[in-house]
Formats: C-alpha cells, sequence, structure tokens
C-alpha cells in the first residue's frame, strides 16, 4: 500500500540511478539473524534514534538561543517560558541527552558481554570508543550553555579536574576556557563545539561505525 | 458476502502490520511536524506581555464596595480594584512582589495574604510583613466616564 505509492514516486530516479537495487543491497536486503532478534540488540539503534531526535530539537533551540554571557540566561527562559511547545523543546532535548548517554552505555555493555568486540571487530570497537567520548564531549559542552549557576559551578568543577593534568593540565584548560578563566570566551566554545565541531564528529564516527558493521556483519551468537 | 470475505483474505498479516506502523507512524509524524511549525512560528506572547495589553476597561466605579477589593482579570495578571474612603479608586496588582503567587483578601483581618510563602499587605497595598521585599505593585488608572481602565505599571 505504502510501497506502491513510494514506488510511483520514485520510479523515475529508479530508472535513470538503479537506486532501489543500491539501496537493497547496501542496507536493506540484509535480514537480522536468529541469535540477535533481543531487545538488547537494539541498545545502538536507540542511541542512534536518540541523536537524531538530538539534531532536530538542537537545530530548532539554536533558533532561540543566544551564546552570549549576558543574554543567555534570558534566551533559556524565553524559550522555556514564550516560545510555543518551547518547553517541550527544551525538555526533549535535555531528556534525551540523558538518555543517550545510557544508551550509548548500555550497547557498550552489550557488546561487551556478547564479545562482539573481538577479531575481527576491533577497530569497531575503537571508534565506538570515539562515539563514547563525543557523546560525553556533548553532555559537558551543553551543560554550560543555560548559563545558570549549576552550569557555571558544574564547568569549574570540570575544568578544574582538566587543570590537575600533569604537565599540559594548565594549558589544556587555557585552550578549553579560551582565557585563563571561565567567562564568555568559554560559553562562546563551548557553543562552537556543541552545535559544529561534536556533530561533524559525531557523524563521522556513526558513518564509520555503521560501514563497518555492514562490511563485516553482525558478530555470531555466542 | 464472499467478496468482501475473500478480499479480507488476500490481507496479510505483513500487510496488514506494515500499514498499521505506516498509520500510526504518520499520525505521530503529523503530529511532531505540527509541533515543529509551532515552535518555528515566532510567539505572540513576549516577556514584556503587560506593555502588548496597553489600556483595557476592567470595570466600573459604581461596581466597588468601599473597603472591598474586588478582583479584576488583566490580560494575563489579575489586579484588584479598591475604593477608598474619599471615594478614589486604587489599582494594585494580585502578585505578590515575592514569587508572584496570586493574594487573597481576607476579610475578616482586612488585609492581602500571600497563600505562598505568608506575606501579608493592608488595602493600600502597604508591606506589613513576610518575604515578600516591597510593596503591591500599584498600576496605572485612568476614569474614562463611570469606566476604570487600567494600563501597566504604575512604578518599575
Amino acid at each position: 500500500m505504502l510501497s506502491k505509492v513510494v514506488r510511483t514516486i520514485a520510479r523515475p530516479f529508479d530508472e535513470r540511478f538503479n537506486l532501489t537495487n543500491r539501496l537493497h543491497e547496501s542496507l536493506l536486503d540484509k535480514p537480522v539473524p536468529d541469535h540477535a532478534r533481543r531487545y538488547y540488540f537494539c541498545f545502538g539503534g536507540i542511541a542512534f534514534f536518540l541523536f537524531l531526535t538530538q539534531a532536530i530539537t538542537g537545530v530548532l533551540l539554536t533558533m532561540y538561543y543566544v551564546p552570549s554571557q549576558d543574554q543567555a540566561y534570558s534566551s533559556v527562559f524565553y524559550i522555556s517560558n514564550y516560545v510555543n511547545y518551547g518547553w517541550l523543546l527544551r525538555s526533549i532535548h535535555n531528556w534525551g541527552a540523558q538518555l543517550m548517554v545510557v544508551f550509548v552505555m548500555l550497547h557498550m555493555l552489550r557488546v561487551y558481554i556478547t564479545a562482539s568486540y573481538k577479531h575481527p571487530r576491533e577497530f569497531n570497537w575503537v571508534v565506538g570508543m570515539l562515539l563514547l567520548m563525543t557523546t560525553m564531549a556533548f553532555t559537558l559542552t551543553g551543560y554550560l550553555l543555560p548559563w545558570d549557576q549549576k552550569a557555571y559551578w558544574g564547568s569549574t568543577v570540570t575544568i578544574s579536574l582538566v587543570e590537575k593534568v600533569p604537565f599540559f593540565g594548565k594549558s589544556m584548560a587555557n585552550i578549553i576556557m579560551g582565557g585563563d578563566k571561565l567567562g564568555q570566551a568559554t560559553l562562546t566554545r563551548f557553543f562552537s563545539a556543541h552545535i559544529m565541531v561534536l556533530p561533524a564528529g559525531l557523524v563521522l564516527f556513526m558513518a564509520a561505525h555503521f560501514w563497518m558493521v555492514r562490511k563485516q556483519g553482525i558478530s555470531g551468537p555466542l | 458476502m464472499g467478496g468482501f470475505a475473500k478480499k479480507a483474505i488476500e490481507l496479510t498479516r505483513r500487510d496488514f502490520l506494515s500499514w498499521l506502523t505506516a498509520a500510526s507512524l504518520s499520525v505521530t509524524g503529523f503530529f511532531a511536524l505540527g509541533t515543529l511549525a509551532k515552535q518555528i512560528t515566532p510567539p505572540t506572547r513576549s516577556p514584556e506581555g503587560l506593555t502588548e495589553v496597553g489600556w483595557l476597561a476592567v470595570g466600573t466605579v459604581d461596581s466597588l464596595t468601599e473597603g472591598l477589593p474586588k478582583l479584576v482579570e488583566y490580560g494575563e495578571e489579575w489586579v484588584y480594584l479598591v475604593k477608598k474612603a474619599d471615594g478614589l479608586v486604587n489599582a494594585i496588582n494580585a502578585a505578590c512582589p515575592h514569587v508572584r503567587c496570586k493574594l487573597g483578601w481576607n476579610a475578616n483581618t482586612k488585609r492581602f495574604d500571600c497563600p505562598c510563602h505568608g506575606s501579608a499587605f493592608t488595602i493600600d497595598g502597604k508591606r506589613l510583613y513576610g518575604p515578600a521585599p516591597r510593596d503591591m505593585f500599584a498600576m496605572k488608572l485612568r476614569l474614562e466616564g463611570k469606566n476604570i481602565v487600567v494600563g501597566g505599571y504604575a512604578d518599575a
């Protein structure tokens, strides 16, 4: 029924670019093996879905958010209290972030427990670790953006941890903060990282992650 | 009857389930897109909501009794109209200056009480005690014949 509608729209493109066959070969024609038909094999997919919601709600939030020391908090207040369904937008972005961390962790545990990280999938584990780090960096940078007391002192604590790294600590903290104290430069840097650098990195690593899964197939049963 | 039954059998379980999935996704997607469209529409309410309400007729002088504040709506806020002994009328915002709970008139003690944190004010809006840092907010007011017209905060 629905597929008929899709097929009618897709036909002219299909004739010219042979899309359907390629789509089937590379993506759709991959039956899930019996041993993988368990809910705990869905954690990675759920994490990906949550990333998509984060991307959509994040784009909408940037339409109202102002990354300035003077206006960050009031713009967040404006989103929560005056933008249509702004409270919903912020809540979904906040809860989505929490859940994404949870499901990334659960996915990692599943891969560890089913021993899927072993040869020949070691590199995918490494990329997975990069994805985990990127996700954590997302939560760190996003936490500062509302620019309230919690955000300010939370980030102060995190950055003081960085300062304790031997030899390079001070200069690392300096680069992260964009100066020697937490202020406007830090807010701008965290905002830039949160909406430009990290999404680009995450998409890149995800592409590598998924490509390797497709190339190597799902790991066998225990 | 035969034709209907035959047709019903032709719908396989797979067809039915994919139809069900597509339908529920469409409904969800429809509302999600609606919300999204709402969200990118610039909001009509603004943080300076009061100035947008402007001057608003809220009641008549005749409807007031001396010593009995009358609660009236002003835009999204509430205002108490108070008729004084000399016949003059006062308009005070009903929101407590502490955290903006709606103050109630206590007829027994003849004062405004805050239901949230127990601040109290006189009939003129003067602060008696409580966590509230200041007197109640006075509102701008003018008379147009018998009509009382309120227009935003008098001070601040």
